[in-house]
């Protein structure tokens, strides 16, 4: 059994946004663009495709059902719902993914300078992570059966959970990625999940 | 022997891995090892003592972590005090010992990007110095840094809080760059500015994966270079976790690493006693390289190192209030948005490095400095040049830069040399040194080369290097004096020939009073590069200023296929065909163009054809009866999702092109009319976007909006509030963890300014969770913003 702390990370250009997810970000539903947008919407992608670097540390760990309550690894869990979306796994993964600050920098230059292009590349960004999360998901749960990750703040898992995951992980130091004083993910563009297993 | 003379005489080994070694003994992952200086100390002392056994020369505390924690001074030195007492039962084994006190990151980004600032991450690491350097270190040891600016935070406070040897090393990632995007050139540039003894890199990956890295490192450092990697990979095996590189293969490639020139060696994660000793086994015997000073004139930002004198560098001379009224007003006005797309523009148009200059007389220079180099760093890759005649601010400035700044200047009065020289001392930096003193500015050559031979000397008695000095001979107008320019010129090939020191010219000053002024400056640059100028500080929107650049490049043998004058030549070809093509298709447009143009979010046009009709309408006109129905459009579009935000800030941006046709003809007072607004991400929370593009439509609406930024303390709001009295706030939170940080905001109004109404909005507000918390207004978008303050003021402007 492989209980210790790995590393995966991207090759350039291999992990690219989702248009039509970020699109729905933008608020557009089924509407589809007109062609200024579009063009606003190509240009930023490649834009954001040249500092995306995606990154991600996991661990697998057994599942330890008590009274009440769940260990993974990091102490005691009080959460049903993740009780009831690990229901009949005995192991998880545990991971955190990010695409890196190349993003944050980007969104930061154009909030001070282009608000448009600010908000699309946020956009971008936000369905960025969400691919790459998928990516590592596929990646990890090759040939298992799998639960749909979950995420510290989903239901009732609690949010400061983040913090154990982290310091597991050693997040800091394998990717770089760090928690502000009020539980924000910095680089923003990150996730942190367990994957249920059976 | 000491340290410092030590790595310079004889190969230094490092321990290796402390907490892989402590897990083996028991230490839990997610469990810091640090406080098992308190809970197992004859642990810790067991891994001393068998990294000593292995023959290592120094000794890392097992202090990693502790600079993050509330009890770190007791960890600290009972860290301290455990690596001190087993380096003295070895005193007598013939080996030279040292201990290092380990500095590990605080595992939180430095703001921007994150909430910590960087005086405070200074102040952190300057109280753990403090209490290491009481208890008796031989050296401060700064490892596993994966950001520069932390790094930069820890460097200072170890210098300024102790007087002991500095060693730095950083992770590289698998691009060869640290995370926040450092090369190992820019680092280097970075840490021998701020004077640190040995420079290098440490965990990481394994040692393979830095045999890219570590010539790096060599070929630019002129310190001793430090290799510390991690025994490669993790995996498990039998329950445990092992590396991937054994003792064996570590060591091989730890004695190339050697051979290359690598003065100290050791490991990190993963790496045992074993990999100590066979390490020392394969090297022992080698000879050391001693580091060389490379004679490198260099500046560095946050992710790039730009190398001075291989081939013309342009620095941008755009950031700069003289004779720049738009810079003037956007500084008075505290409008950095204009100030940082100056610097952008420039940077696309081909400068190497931004001229930052913020001096007015009507305001505080040392703030505005702070915050201009701050805002800039954060949106551009390019080194900043700190241009000012203000200590206090050049201090300030060179102190929160992220890199290595140029420094523009020093001349050869003893008064600037004294306030300048240590500063670049302290901070590290390249000087800009004018020929000019207390007696004025030679009007020979020689004279000129006898004051920077004067600023080199004084320099070096300060222990500046002269390769971090780049001397200006100063260009005066030939207007004035038809020899001008010859007498520079010649300066110029005396100085560079004489003193072996780059050289720089402000070059557009040879033509003032002059028509015609790019002709004269383009020509007179073209004659400098000839007589040996390494920088130009110039305009990189003066067309003829570039063809210059681009046409010396290619003809000196510096453009390799002409291939970056052949993109320069075509780029200019085709700014001179866009215009007509531009104005053919506006022509064919409706019959209201600049309503037309913010629809459509054409920032140019809207410009263009504001400009156009303020040559016949009243501005106030333009504004009410084109821009504000255009913006409406666009708005109820928004509302009935037709139209959606990326559309909305375009034509807002667009909107904003026009106000600036409009300010240009209308007196300044005339914007400020506007009922004032403060918005603010509250504490806590450092995603801003949301209240940004509230402020751009609040602004497109006629309001004035006072932007308190993110991150906000409730009482900042509320003096704010008082000092300007304000009656509307408006509140943004993006995460529910920051939505209490809202609350505390509001509560702390309501006691004490009851009054004041304030609107909120943020991802994960709700129309309830609003006024769960108080709020008198929720937000559900920009619109909705808008649309309440124009209810609140009644009718808005």
């Amino acid at each position: 059994m492989d209980y210790t702390v790995n590393t995966l990370f991207a090759d350039a250009g291999e992990i690219q946004a989702d248009e039509r997810e970020a699109l729905r970000y933008l608020g557009y539903g089924k509407n589809l663009p007109d062609e200024k947008t579009k063009e606003l919407i190509a240009e930023c992608k490649a834009e954001l495709e040249k500092v995306i670097a995606a990154k991600c540390c996991y661990v697998r760990k057994p599942v330890v059902l008590k009274e009440n309550a769940l260990d993974i690894g990091f102490g005691e869990i009080q959460s049903r719902a993740l009780q009831k979306n690990l229901a009949g796994c005995p192991e998880v993964f545990i991971f955190a993914a990010t695409i890196g600050i190349g993003a944050d920098r980007l969104i930061l230059k154009y909030e001070k300078t282009a608000p448009a292009k600010a908000v699309v590349v946020d956009a971008l960004a936000s369905s960025t992570i969400e691919v790459w999360c998928d990516q590592v998901n596929r990646l990890l749960c090759e040939n298992k059966n799998s639960k749909p990750r979950f995420s510290p703040g989903y239901g009732d898992f609690d949010i400061r959970h983040q913090k154990d995951i982290m310091a597991l992980l050693d997040t800091s130091r394998k990717i770089g990625l760090s928690l502000t004083d009020s539980m924000l993910m910095t680089p923003t563009k990150s996730v942190t999940a367990v994957i249920g297993i059976y | 022997m000491k340290i410092q003379e030590r790595i310079k005489s004889k190969i230094t080994y490092f321990d290796g891995g402390m907490g892989t070694m402590l897990q083996g003994m028991g230490l839990k992952p997610g469990e810091l090892p640090d406080f098992w200086n308190l809970t197992h100390p004859d642990r810790v002392l067991a891994v001393h003592r068998a990294y000593l056994e292995a023959g290592c020369n120094i000794v890392k505390t097992n202090t990693f972590g502790a600079c993050r924690l509330d009890n770190k001074a007791v960890i600290i030195k009972a860290g301290v005090s455990l690596a001190k007492q087993a380096v003295s039962a070895f005193k007598d084994a013939g080996i030279e010992r040292y201990v290092a006190f380990d500095v590990g990151p605080l595992g939180r980004l430095l703001k921007p990007y994150g909430d910590l600032d960087f005086e405070e991450a200074v102040a952190i690491f300057a109280e753990s110095v403090r209490i290491a350097a009481a208890c008796g270190v031989d050296l401060i040891l700064i490892e596993t840094m994966n950001d520069s600016y932390e790094t930069k935070a820890a460097v200072i406070a170890a210098k300024e809080n102790a007087d002991l040897p500095v060693f730095v090393t950083n992770v590289y990632d698998e691009t060869g760059k640290l995370m926040t995007g450092a090369t190992p050139g820019a680092m280097v540039a970075l840490l021998e500015g701020l004077g640190v003894d040995a420079v290098g890199i440490n965990c990481s990956l394994g040692p393979e994966q830095m045999l890219g890295i570590v010539p790096e490192l060599l070929k630019h450092a002129s310190v001793p270079v430090i290799v510390n990697p991690n025994a490669g990979l993790p995996k498990s095996a039998d329950g445990g976790t092992v590396y991937d590189v054994d003792a064996d293969a570590f060591s091989d490639i730890m004695a190339a690493f050697v051979r290359m020139g690598a003065a100290i060696v050791g490991g990190c994660c993963g790496t045992t006693p074993e990999y100590i000793k066979k390490t020392i086994e394969k090297t022992k015997d080698l000879p050391l390289l001693p580091a060389e000073s490379k004679d490198e004139t260099v500046v560095s930002s946050y992710s790039r190192a730009v190398y001075i004198g291989n081939e013309p560098v342009l620095i941008g001379e755009r950031i700069n209030p003289t004779g720049k009224p738009k810079i003037k007003q956007a500084l008075r006005e505290g409008n950095l948005a204009y100030i940082l797309s100056e610097g952008l523009s420039q940077q696309e148009k081909g400068a190497h490095i931004l001229d930052v200059n913020v001096g007015l007389p009507e305001i505080d220079e040392v703030k505005t400095m702070a915050e201009v180099v701050t805002e800039l760093q954060a949106v551009t890759d390019l080194p900043l040049q700190i241009d000012t005649v203000n200590p206090a601010a050049m201090e300030k400035a060179m102190r929160l830069y992220n890199g290595k700044p140029l420094v523009n200047s020093v001349n050869g009065t003893d008064e600037s040399m004294e306030a300048i020289f240590p500063l670049v001392k302290k901070y590290g930096g390249v000087l800009i040194a004018l020929t000019i003193d207390e007696s004025g500015i030679p009007d020979s050559a020689e004279g000129r080369l006898a004051i920077a031979k004067r600023i080199v000397n004084r320099a070096a008695a300060y222990g500046i290097q002269k390769k971090d000095i780049i001397v200006d001979p100063l260009a005066l107008t030939v207007s004035s004096d038809k020899n001008s320019a010859n007498i520079t010129l010649k300066a110029l090939k005396l100085i560079k020939e004489k003193l072996g020191v780059k050289t720089s010219l402000g070059v557009s000053n040879i033509s003032f009073g002059l028509p015609g002024r790019e002709y004269i400056n383009s020509t007179f640059f073209a004659m400098a590069l000839q007589n040996g100028l390494d920088c130009a500080i110039m305009n990189p929107f003066s067309a003829e200023m570039m063809k210059v650049y681009y046409s010396y490049r290619a003809l000196k043998g510096l453009d390799d296929n002409c291939a970056a004058f052949i993109d320069f030549a075509s780029t200019v070809t085709v700014e001179q065909v866009l215009p007509q093509s531009a104005a053919g298709s506006a022509g064919a447009g409706s019959d209201e163009p600049l309503q037309h143009a913010i629809i459509k979010g054409l920032k140019e046009q809207a410009f263009a054809k504001a400009s156009e009709m303020l040559k016949t309408t009243p501005p106030l006109d333009v504004i009410n009866q084109q821009i504000i129905p255009a913006l409406d459009i666009v708005g109820k579009g928004f509302e009935q999702k037709t139209v959606f935000l990326p559309q909305l800030l375009m034509s807002a941006e667009a909107a904003t092109a026009a106000f600036e046709a409009v300010k240009s003809v209308m007196n300044a007072a005339a914007g400020d009319c506007g009922n004032k607004i403060i918005l603010a991400t509250v504490k806590g929370d450092i995603h801003d976007i949301g209240k940004n593009i509230v402020k751009v439509l609040l602004q497109n609406y006629g309001f004035s909006v006072i932007d308190l930024g993110k991150d906000v303390p409730p009482e900042t709001v509320r003096d704010c509030a008082r000092e300007n009295g304000i009656k509307l706030i408006g509140l943004s939170a993006l995460m529910t963890t920051t939505v209490p940080s809202m609350e505390k905001t509001i509560k702390l109004l309501r006691q004490t300014d009851p009054d004041i109404k304030i609107m909120v909005g943020g991802a994960v507000l709700t129309q309830e969770y609003a006024d769960l918390i108080g709020a008198d207004y929720y937000a559900k978008d920009a619109m909705e913003a808008v649309r309440i303050a124009e209810r609140f003021f009644g009718g808005g402007k």
